[in-house]
């Protein structure tokens, strides 16, 4: 079976400066992958290369073993929230029904199942009494779960969400992390913008964590040793305080 | 006077543009390019005067696709200047538009000094002049309306994805590039289409009142595209009407002022969900 991303050698940025150097990592299919690293360090520009809404310097990108113009109908996208203006005259449902658009419908009537598809979605996410409510209506929340409503409407094989956890609270938020265990046993691919690192080993089971460049990728076991956390974060974060405290004890209980 | 097949022609020639600008106007304005129609509106003039010096009267067509190519271009233009230079939008919006203007205002001026320039009446685009609408040219406008509409509705979907997140529509294939093209042409053609009733400077208020004014009182483009088609018609033939009782009256900006006042009496009543747009 083909990675879910392979990625080799990227370079990208903007306006021919770069933002992330030389990153090589894979993915596998079915795992629920986090990317980790603090503001600036270049999480969203990864996820556009991806989808290729910016092109790379260099290296290559391969999506599900294609170039990602070939599999775009597989891919689901959430961007960050506040890229779009939320005051805009649509629907809840209109928003969701975008799950389905492609380029060989958007000129085109839509069919029944493309309905059907986009009502599940929005019940997934508790929000199919609000369907027909203009979206500046809805908390951040349930903005949020909006736009997971249009991903999951696409029925895709991979899902690439820029922090879909951001302003969230703790219900949208177990609500979401239910919908990503669904996801794993439906054998689909979650690849995930994460800030939270107190939560992050809870969520995810893969991980990439960048700054500027790569400094780890793999597995969830291999992925907790701080170090790799203090090159992402360059120290000076409480929460690594705390486990680097926590490891230490454990050190000191150990030799006792 | 609604008896008057001269008056009857005037009514729906602008009626058909009413139609033809709100339709447009709604996602022009949803996409914050209200300003668009203004570079457009002045751009047009100097491709209008070489269309009639090239034909020495004035042929509907020729007028039109002079003004539609040099509409289109400069529109063009301000936004390769925005994207590559370090210019604002209103600044690059600012030099096209004047440019074009100040070329299109000394074509006109040599154009009337011609001998078969006079009559033609090429200074009613500066302010507009719907009496002067025919019989032929409300044909010719509702060949374009349908145009416009039929082309508004096959891509309906694709310029609402576009205007709400073209990251979106980009991420799932859709080609933005064209239909962003696509809405432009659209809004020249109105543009195009509407200056001779309206004039240069103030069409472009056709095309985004009629879409501010159904903004503040709906929640939902099916509703602003109704209720924008709704102002618009009442702009259109308060300002028809208005000028046909008092013939002096120029019709763009009575249509202008209409409009003016539909947006007070709408903003009074407008809805408290859409606050922003205040
Ligand atoms: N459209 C853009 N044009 C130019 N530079 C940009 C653009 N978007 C991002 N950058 C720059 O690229 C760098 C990385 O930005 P990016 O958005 O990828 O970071 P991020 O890891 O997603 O951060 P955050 O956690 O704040 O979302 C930043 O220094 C930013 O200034
Ligand atoms: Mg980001």
């Amino acid at each position: 079976m083909n990675d879910a991303l392979n990625i080799t050698n990227l370079t990208a940025g903007y306006l021919g400066r770069p933002v992330i150097f030389d990153l090589c990592f894979t993915v596998p299919q079915g795992v629920i992958c986090g990317v980790i690293g603090p503001n600036g360090s270049g999480k969203s520009t990864l996820l556009k290369s991806i989808m290729g809404l910016i092109h790379p310097m260099q290296g290559t990108i391969q999506v599900l073993g294609h170039s990602i113009d070939q599999v775009r109908s597989k891919i689901a996208y959430v961007p960050q929230r506040e890229s779009v203006d939320w005051n805009f005259p649509v629907s809840v449902y209109d928003v969701a029904l975008m799950g389905r658009y492609a380029p060989d419908n958007i000129f085109k009537r839509l069919k029944n199942s493309d309905k059907e598809a986009t009502l599940k979605a929005l019940e997934k996410v508790h929000l199919l009494e609000y369907k027909d409510k203009p979206i500046g209506q809805l908390s951040g929340g349930q903005q949020q779960r909006v736009f997971i409503a249009r991903a999951l409407a696409r029925e895709a094989e991979l899902y690439i969400m820029d922090e879909p956890f951001a302003g969230v609270d703790s219900v949208t938020e177990s609500a979401i992390l239910k919908l990503l265990k669904e996801m794993k046993q439906e054998k689909k691919t979650v690849v995930i913008v994460h800030h939270d690192l107190q939560t992050a080993f809870d969520y995810f089971d893969y991980f990439v964590m960048i700054n500027r460049k790569l400094i780890f990728s793999g597995q969830k076991k291999e992925a907790l040793q701080p170090q790799y956390l203090f090159e992402t974060y360059g120290g000076g974060l409480p929460a690594l305080d705390r486990i680097r405290t926590a490891g230490n004890a454990r050190e000191e209980i150990a030799k006792s | 006077m609604f008896q008057e097949p001269n008056f009857l022609w005037v009514f729906a020639g602008s009626a058909l543009l009413a139609i033809s600008a709100s339709r447009v106007g709604v996602f022009v304005f949803l996409q914050n390019k209200s300003l668009s129609g203004d570079v457009i509106s002045h751009s047009l003039l100097p491709g209008m005067v070489i269309g009639y010096l090239l034909s020495g009267e004035k042929n509907f067509w020729l007028l039109f696709m002079g003004g539609f190519i040099t509409g289109y271009f400069a529109q063009i233009l301000t936004e390769k200047i925005i994207k590559i230079s370090f210019l604002k939008a209103d600044v690059a919006m600012a030099v096209v538009l004047t440019m074009f203007y100040g070329l299109g205002v000394v074509l006109l001026t040599v154009a009337e000094k011609l001998p078969y320039g006079n009559q033609a009446g090429l200074s009613a685009f500066l302010l507009g002049k719907a009496a002067a609408l025919t019989n032929l040219d409300v044909g010719m406008y509702a060949v374009l309306t349908a145009l416009i509409l039929a082309f508004v509705k096959w891509s309906e979907k694709a310029l609402i994805t576009v205007s709400f997140d073209s990251t979106y529509a980009k991420a799932i294939g859709l080609p933005v590039g064209r239909i962003n093209t696509l809405l432009t042409s659209l809004l020249t053609g109105a543009v195009v289409m509407g200056v001779q009733a309206v004039g240069v400077v103030l069409i472009s208020a056709l095309i985004i009142l009629p879409a501010l004014g159904s903004r503040l009182i709906s929640a939902s483009i099916r509703q602003m595209t109704s209720y924008a088609m709704a102002i618009s018609l009442l702009m259109s033939a308060g300002g028809t009407v208005i000028s046909y009782i008092y013939p002096k009256m120029p019709t763009g900006p009575i249509i202008v002022v209409v409009g003016g006042m539909l947006l007070i009496v709408l903003y009074l009543f407008r809805k408290k969900t859409n606050e922003k747009y205040e």
